[in-house]
């Protein structure tokens, strides 16, 4: 019972995300770590001679981003920065919150996400750094060699916006279709003008996609829905998008700030940290290719 | 002669166990073939109940019911439902299938005793004529006066030739003169097929001016009972000279309405 | 906002207008099938709750009870969370788990009870005099809901049908996450999620044409088939 509800939770909260974000998925919602105390951490920072430079205050997606900010929590300190990450289960707060100055930074959203958020909602959020991305990969279904696909092969894509664009331009990438020129970051099965194998894109609900695996040739999963439907990007996907594709280059999550704040120091520091080998061997090392460190 | 109705000892009572209602109050009654009875009382005397109780629309609590020589209530379903289609009945609000015309109305009770259409058809026709409604056939009841609309009841009611018809408060919604000519129509087809007649009513009038029998019944009980005549000219009870009296005074009021009794 | 930027008519390709008109099937099948589907089911569960009711024919307290529970749990479920629950029954019935003919599954299991709510609710309006009055005649169960039920309900039963195909309808509109397709999967994916305003107008419009001309035609059919007025 209890199990059920688990499941139907995460699945009303996947697929309500689904439609406005992308990439930016979180596993095991309900036990990522609460945000830590301002004041406990303050006293556990090093009483060496780092003299207090102030907070740093952030709002995160619990998973991976505000776990990847644990990790940067204790360089910050001996830093003198006491990082005050707060986790927020939405989008739009975030965002707000930091155009509003109650926060410093935020660390939820990749770029095209930011965008349209700050066209639509007149805010002034800037990128000052990508930090990860989480790879899309293709999943084999009936069919496990995508060099010999067979023809009119069923592929199953999520069939929200970027995740379907995102879908769509792997497939590309691996010479299956061929997009419209420009069609980008919006593609969908209406802008595809080559199509070779004369493939079938079946598009359903990003939470969908992996449940239909034994009954389609291949499925394309951005990393969140992989990990639950327990697919790893290391070892099951036969194609995944790699660091220096466009996909990465685009939907890697990034840190936000106001705008005039990109110099601030500590914003500059925590960036630097973020992108130290510290937390580029955590990200390898605990995400299993699911999450991607972003150089 | 044995009595074609034989009501022993009926006791009727509702939600027996949470708020138990005395409806009927151990009657006794005996109606026999042809007669022309008259059950009259007030609203919530019972009258209702009782007529149902005849063909066990409605299950007494005890008692017995007798009708044309069965035990009603020793039945199995099918043979009730084959002993009802002897047993007519006609309703206050005339309980026509609405969405149906006067002829598939009438035709109902000859389907359910799977006559042939043909011949349902037939017999429909030679209803119409007895009542009068001949170029109604293909009309819908919406489109009848009441009057109208109870002569298509009574028309069904008779469609299997029953023995015994039970009218409960046939004539209550219906202007006086149209009462009059309904129950002139009764009276007809009493004295024409020999069909005994139960006549439930709160009307002294229509006692008086078919009846041949009556029984007064008050609060579930039987109050007075005897030829119309007797009781009208010499009401034992208290009850029943009250009704009597009270209704007579009524029943001027009504002729001078122009009811032409 | 979005509307006084124009109306962009170059947005109807050749292919995104096949879309719309293959939307426009995909919608009328899912409907029609499933609301087709749901009386199937939900003709004789209405009727075998309004019989077995308290003031029914043949009251039944067990019957009831049971079918009763069955009908509010189903009701409580929201669509979305059905579609997905049901999907291995769906995939054991039509052979797999997408597709419009997979979302048939889920609506018919979401509008048999609806639609079995609905004729209890057509059947009880039934005047009790006229039902007495075939009791009296002699007529079994069968034949009063055959021939006396189902007949004075007829009216309220058909307008029924046409509430049944409007809310099927918009049932289906969530249709796309099992890739069911349909105009109304088309009016949230292309318009909400991407702001193409001029493929969303088009497909609103369409869908209140259709939801229109089922309307019409039910009230229609109801107005013709009642007897009970005087015309």
């Amino acid at each position: 019972m209890k199990k059920t509800t688990k499941i139907l939770s995460l699945v009303l909260t996947s697929i309500l995300l689904a439609g406005a974000v992308s990439g930016c998925g979180s596993t095991e919602n309900a036990e990522s770590p609460a945000p830590a105390q301002n004041n406990k951490t303050a006293a556990e920072a090093p009483a060496e001679n780092t003299e207090s430079k102030g907070t740093i205050k952030i709002a995160a997606s619990p998973t991976p981003h505000a776990e990847i900010l644990e990790q940067a929590k204790p360089i910050l300190a001996k830093q003198g920065y006491d990082l005050d990450i707060v986790e927020f289960e939405d989008y739009v707060q975030p965002n707000l919150v930091v155009e509003s100055g109650e926060f410093d930074a935020n660390y939820v959203e990749h770029v095209p996400y930011l965008e349209s958020f700050n066209e639509e909602q007149g805010t002034h959020l800037v990128n000052v750094g990508g930090i990860h991305y989480e790879p899309f990969g293709i999943y084999p279904g009936k069919e496990s060699d995508l060099s010999a696909i067979s023809d009119g092969a069923v592929i199953a894509v999520p069939n929200d916006t970027t995740n379907e664009a995102r879908a769509l331009l792997l497939l590309q990438d691996n010479g299956l279709i061929k997009l419209a020129d420009g069609a980008g970051l919006t593609a969908t099965v209406n802008d595809i003008v080559e199509n070779p194998h004369n493939l079938e894109i079946q598009e359903l609900e990003a939470a969908q996609v992996s449940r239909v695996k034994d009954e389609v040739a291949f499925v394309v999963l951005n990393g969140n829905y992989a990990l639950e439907a327990g697919l790893s990007v290391g070892k099951d996907a036969v194609a995944y998008e790699k660091s220096d594709s466009e996909a990465a280059k685009t939907y890697v999550n990034v840190i936000v700030v106001k705008e005039g704040n990109e110099n601030n120091e500590g914003v500059k520091a925590l960036v630097d940290v973020l992108k130290s080998d510290d937390i580029f061997n955590y990200i390898n090392d605990t995400y299993d290719g699911a999450v991607i460190p972003f150089k | 002669m044995e009595p074609i109705i034989h009501l022993e000892n009926i006791t009727k009572i509702y939600n027996e166990k949470s708020d138990p209602l005395k409806a009927l109050d151990d009657i006794s009654l005996d109606i026999q073939k042809g007669d022309i009875y008259g059950i009259i009382g007030m609203s919530g005397a019972g009258k209702s109940t009782l007529v149902r109780c005849i063909n066990l629309l409605e299950r007494p609590t005890s008692g017995r019911v007798i009708v044309r020589g069965k035990d009603m209530q020793a039945l199995s379903n099918r043979e009730l439902r084959r002993e009802r289609t002897e047993i007519s009945m006609i309703f206050q609000h005339f309980n026509l299938l609405m969405q149906k015309n006067v002829e598939d109305n009438i035709c109902f009770p000859l389907y359910i005793n799977k006559v042939k259409k043909a011949d349902a058809r037939k017999r429909c026709a030679e209803l119409l004529e007895i009542v009068g409604l001949s170029d109604k056939a293909k009309a819908y009841p919406s489109q009848l006066s009441g009057g109208q609309r109870q002569r298509v009841a009574i028309a069904r009611a008779l469609a299997t030739n029953p023995k015994i018809l039970l009218c409960d408060e046939a004539t209550s919604a219906l202007d006086p003169q149209t009462t009059t000519s309904i129950l002139s129509l009764l009276k007809e087809i009493n004295a024409r097929y020999g069909i005994t007649i139960v006549i439930i009513t709160h009307e002294m009038a229509v006692v008086r001016e078919i009846c041949t029998h009556v029984a007064i019944v008050d609060n579930g009980r039987i109050v007075e009972k005897g030829t119309v005549d007797d009781i009208f000219d010499s009401p034992k009870t208290e009850e029943a000279k009250k009704l009597v009296l009270y209704r007579r005074n009524r029943d001027v009021t009504i002729a001078e309405g122009g009811e032409g009794i | 906002m979005i509307l006084s930027s124009g109306f962009d008519w170059s947005v109807f390709t050749p292919k995104v207008n096949q879309m719309i008109v293959d939307g426009v099937w995909e919608t009328l099948y899912m409907t029609l099938v499933s609301t087709l589907m749901g009386y199937v089911l939900g003709l004789p569960l209405g009727i075998v709750l309004a019989v077995t009711g308290e003031k029914g024919i043949a009251p039944n307290k067990a019957v009831y009870g049971v079918l009763d529970f069955i009908v509010n749990i189903t009701r409580s479920i929201p669509f979305l969370i059905l579609l997905i629950l049901v999907s291995p029954i769906t995939k054991l019935i039509v052979g797999k788990s997408y597709g419009s003919s997979a979302t048939v599954v889920p609506l018919v299991i979401a509008a048999a009870p609806f639609i079995a709510r609905m004729v209890e609710g057509s059947i009880q309006e039934v005047d009790k005099g006229v039902i007495e009055a075939a009791q009296s005649m002699g007529a079994d169960n069968f034949t009063i809901i055959t021939r006396v039920l189902i007949v004075e309900a007829k009216t309220s039963l058909i307008v029924g049908v046409t509430i049944a195909l409007g809310t099927i309808l918009g049932y289906s509109a969530m249709a796309g996450i099992v890739g069911g397709g349909g105009l109304g999967d088309i009016a949230i994916r292309y318009g909400y999620y991407r702001y193409d305003m001029e493929i969303m107008v088009v497909t609103i419009v369409i869908l209140v044409f259709l939801v229109q001309i089922m309307q019409y035609i039910g009230m229609a059919l109801s107005k013709l088939t009642d007897k009970r007025r005087i015309k």
